[in-house]
């Protein structure tokens, strides 16, 4: 183990680039697996919000 | 139960018909600032022509290209994309909370206070003051007042957030989340200033560290104010617009977390091929290679949004800007990680490529995006027709034609330019070009680069009254719903630590981030940290089971509990941050100096350089020569090896002034040593470097004069402005607080050292027959008393001093040491 940690800690910035890419590549695969599990009727639901109109126009006060 | 609800559409038409204005007012200025890289006479001389002879002078202050400049990106930003994204976050996100903006105050105060903001800009700006920070030049008061005007606009959106009747966040509002998280975040960080007066402030970072947080605010600038709060308009409008919903939801999830979490990291792709340490290159390059995929994904989420609605293409002309701001979209975000690889940043940067680059993500991207969002706002608005279809197809077309020509002629220029700064004789020892034989031959782009943004003004003009008409034929209406209310436990009914500590994969998460400690902490530590990576991984079985067999569902329970989400938003972007800007800000200084250890300003330089700063020559001149070899031959001093900028050389700049473009050459090794005195004796602290004195001083009067063909403001009105040497005991205090280790002086002292180095500088100035046809009267000793005291002088002695260093010993190459760990602890 200590073999391994002295690896880790000389030139330690250069792993940093590594070891970020890592972390991004878990949120990645996270994210992405839990995008393709969702509910599809939600992902639908969640898609149409901004199409619901909640009541009809608001007439042209200068039309009416 | 439901209730009626008048949305706030007051606000929206305010914010739209201010960014109108100020888009118009901003993109002026550019094309302004674009004919002065053609014809130096726009600097001030062309108002001798227009008024007849009644306004004299080459260059006037107020309109020369370093101070104008500023004014024109701010104006874009802040003015024209701000305003833009306030209209389309308040009207998308009172639709999507089915609720009104929870404060007609606030959202007042937020109006007018913007305005103020961006009018007390366009005062400071053109009067020269400014912190010298691309983006970040406003002086520390409109500072403070952006921070409250900010946490007034957070407070309202997320107050409506509170009071919505909508379970769920909309992907659009998680955009404009993490557009006030992040903003909020970058604006403070970047803008932490000491000041000296009410107008002055040096900013507490510099050098390396400077430019590290410079970018990492300059990038995300780009990132979180010009690209995630429109991604957030494009998915709310671009549906409604399309009357379909958005194509893909889930890769809306993909592209929101992706390039929430990458885009905060690749900053350091702003300096690349610099003596930035290398892994933070790597750093930024990699990331940048990255947000290829998210933006993409980004990009064709919108235009297949169109599918089946593609005819529309053909007849509306709100359908044609949206869906050609999402396409530049793709090709600014294409080009960008482009240039983020190294050796094409190396032909790139510092040439106009970067600026026709940001062109085509603010003019295609933000402003076609803009006018498609006005187009279909407008008639909504004010319950009315858009005037006229024909005049908006016409502004399309004006616009994009504008925008190919801008772009085109940049890329030429900048490619052109970069491959002639760059190209060697076949002999290998010398360059083939001259700086000025690289902007004489660029001149033609300049031109058409000037005629392409011209172009995309007048369409601009042409939406501006088209939006003006439409208005004129309806009436300003307030909207009026009925919503269903919710009750208190459909929404926000839970903790951050509630929607994260029952979740089977939350807990695996921290046990492989404890797994991470276990490789880092010192002994003992790590073991404690093992075990509770252990004990994690029990508590995530047993969470498992407890959810019976679902592994996660924090993600959809985090999407109806906005506080939470927002944690997990500032979270993904703090990450990043943290990545890059504390090892650089924690390492020693004295780690990041590779051999060469700065000179301390003299007083009277330090002046000089706040005038540099002020007359905003970064704008044109870098001070950082790159680790190539083309660039090295070019700028570095004959006889001195290795002479790239060392990390030393400008450790003690606050700001920092490496620059980002070079429309004049780099001047970090411009100055020299102490002069030598006629009996061969030293001067107390006149330097003299690559020119004389008197070089300079003609150069400031009238720069073709010393460089036919340059394109430089006459600054003559320097010789004629004095400098403030009362300001400086106040100044160096300043500095000395910020680490800059000056001696102790009086006021007297550095009042004497002042006087005895402009008294040097002007005397060598008049013996070598200086001539000042402002005032042709002035001559010997009545010359000198007068450019003694002058800005001028001051800039001179600080130009005189670029790039001088004393040399340090490197550390030594480490010597073969046992295998223990523990030892470098």
């Amino acid at each position: 183990m200590s073999d391994f940690k002295r690896v880790m800690f000389e030139d330690w910035s250069l792993w940093i680039p590594m070891v970020s890419f890592g972390i991004f590549f878990m949120v990645f695969i996270l994210i992405s697996v839990r995008a393709v599990l969702i509910n599809k009727t939600e992902t639908d639901r969640l898609a149409s919000l901004p199409l619901e109109e909640s009541s009809p126009e608001t007439p042209n006060p200068r039309q009416s | 139960m439901t209730t009626s609800i008048t949305y706030d559409d007051k606000s929206v038409r305010r914010f739209m018909i201010a960014s109108i204005a100020w888009g118009i007012i901003g993109m002026l200025a550019g094309v302004f600032i674009a004919t002065q890289l053609s014809f130096w006479q726009m600097n001030g001389k062309f108002l001798e022509t227009l008024t007849g002879g009644w306004i004299k002078g080459d260059g006037i202050s107020f309109l020369t290209f370093g101070r104008l400049r500023p004014l024109h990106t701010n104006a874009v930003i802040f003015a024209f994309v701000g305003n833009m994204m306030f209209a389309g976050i308040y009207y998308s996100t009172q639709r999507l909370c089915k609720a009104r903006m929870a404060s007609d105050l606030l959202s007042n105060i937020h109006f007018y206070a913007w305005q103020l903001i961006i009018v007390a800009a366009a005062i400071t700006l053109p009067a020269g003051l400014t912190r010298g920070k691309e983006y970040a030049e406003l002086i520390w008061p409109i500072n403070i007042c952006v921070v409250l005007v900010w946490v007034v606009f957070a407070v309202n959106f997320f107050w409506t957030l509170a009071k919505r009747n909508e379970p769920s966040l909309y992907v659009a509002l998680w955009f404009y989340i993490a557009t006030i998280i992040t903003v909020a975040m970058l604006y403070i960080v970047n803008h932490l200033s000491l000041p000296t007066s009410f107008t002055h402030s040096y900013p507490i970072f510099g050098g390396l560290q400077d430019g590290l947080v410079q970018w990492w605010y300059g990038h995300n600038a780009v990132a979180f104010f010009l690209t995630t709060p429109i991604l957030g308009i494009m998915y709310y409008f671009l549906p409604k617009a399309a009357n379909r919903p958005v194509y893909s939801y889930r890769l809306s999830i993909v592209h929101f977390w992706s390039l929430v979490f990458i885009y905060i990291w690749a900053g350091p792709h702003h300096l690349l091929n610099t003596a930035l340490p290398h892994w933070l290159q790597y750093l930024g390059m990699l990331f940048s290679l990255m947000l290829w995929a998210p933006s993409w994904g980004g990009m064709l989420n919108g235009l297949l949004t169109l599918r089946g609605a593609w005819d529309k293409l053909r007849t509306d002309p709100v359908i044609k800007f949206l869906a050609a701001g999402v396409t530049f979209y793709g090709m600014a975000t294409f080009e960008g990680p482009l240039m983020a690889i190294t050796k094409v940043n190396a032909l790139s940067h510092y040439t106009d490529w970067t600026v026709g680059h940001v062109h085509s993500g603010a003019l295609g991207w933000n402003g076609m995006m803009a006018a498609g969002m006005f187009y279909w706002l407008a008639p909504r608005l004010w319950k009315t027709q858009l005037w006229s279809k024909p005049l908006a197809n016409m502004h399309f077309w004006i616009a994009t034609i504008g925008i190919l020509i801008y772009i085109a002629a940049l890329w030429c220029a900048g490619i052109m330019q970069g491959l002639m700064l760059s190209e060697i004789m076949p002999s290998g020892t010398t360059l083939r070009y001259e700086f000025l034989d690289t902007l004489k031959e660029i001149q033609v782009f300049f031109i058409a680069r000037a005629f392409g943004g011209f172009l995309y003004l007048c369409g601009f003009v042409m939406l501006a009254v088209n939006i003006w008409k439409t208005a004129r034929s309806g009436v300003a209406v307030e909207e009026t719903v009925e919503v269903t209310l919710l009750e208190k436990k459909q929404k926000d009914s839970m903790g951050f630590g509630a929607a994260i500590l029952n979740d089977p994969i939350a807990h695996v998460i921290l046990a492989m981030g404890f797994v991470l400690l276990w490789f880092f902490l010192p002994h003992h530590a790590d073991k404690a940290a093992l075990l509770v990576a252990i004990l994690l991984g029990f508590k995530a079985v047993s969470a498992f089971k407890a959810s019976n067999g679902a592994w996660t569902n924090w993600h959809e329970r985090i999407l109806e509990n906005y506080l939470p989400f927002t944690v997990l938003v500032f979270a993904a972007v703090a990450i990043g941050g943290s990545v890059q800007i504390i090892p650089t800000i924690i390492v020693n200084r004295g780690k990041n100096i590779e051999g060469r250890l700065q000179e301390l300003y003299t007083p009277l330089e330090l002046a000089g350089r706040d005038i540099f700063i002020s007359e905003g020559c970064y704008n044109c001149h870098s001070q950082m020569i790159r680790t190539l070899v083309p660039e090295v031959m070019r700028y570095g001093r004959p006889g001195v090896a290795d002479d790239w900028s060392h990390l030393g050389e400008s450790i003690y700049d606050h700001p920092y002034q490496w620059g980002s473009k070079r429309t004049g050459p780099d001047l970090a090794h411009e100055g020299g040593p102490i002069a030598k005195k006629p009996d061969g004796t030293l001067y107390s602290s006149m330097r003299v470097g690559k020119r004389g004195n008197d070089w300079h001083f003609y150069h400031f009067l009238d720069p073709r004069d010393k460089s036919p063909g340059s394109n430089m403001p006459s600054y003559w009105f320097l010789f004629e402005k004095e400098t403030d040497v009362k300001a400086l005991p106040g100044k160096i205090k300043a500095q000395v607080a910020l680490g800059v280790p000056y001696p102790v002086m009086t006021d007297a002292d550095i009042t004497d050292r002042v006087e005895t180095q402009a008294q040097d500088i002007a005397k060598s100035l008049v013996e070598a027959g200086a001539y000042f046809p402002k005032k042709p009267q002035l001559q010997g000793d009545a010359l000198r008393n007068h450019l003694v005291k002058s800005q001028g002088v001051a800039l001179i002695a600080y130009v005189q001093k670029l790039g001088a260093y004393k040399n340090v010993k490197k550390a030594q190459p480490a010597e073969p040491s046992s295998l223990n760990p523990d030892s470098h602890r």
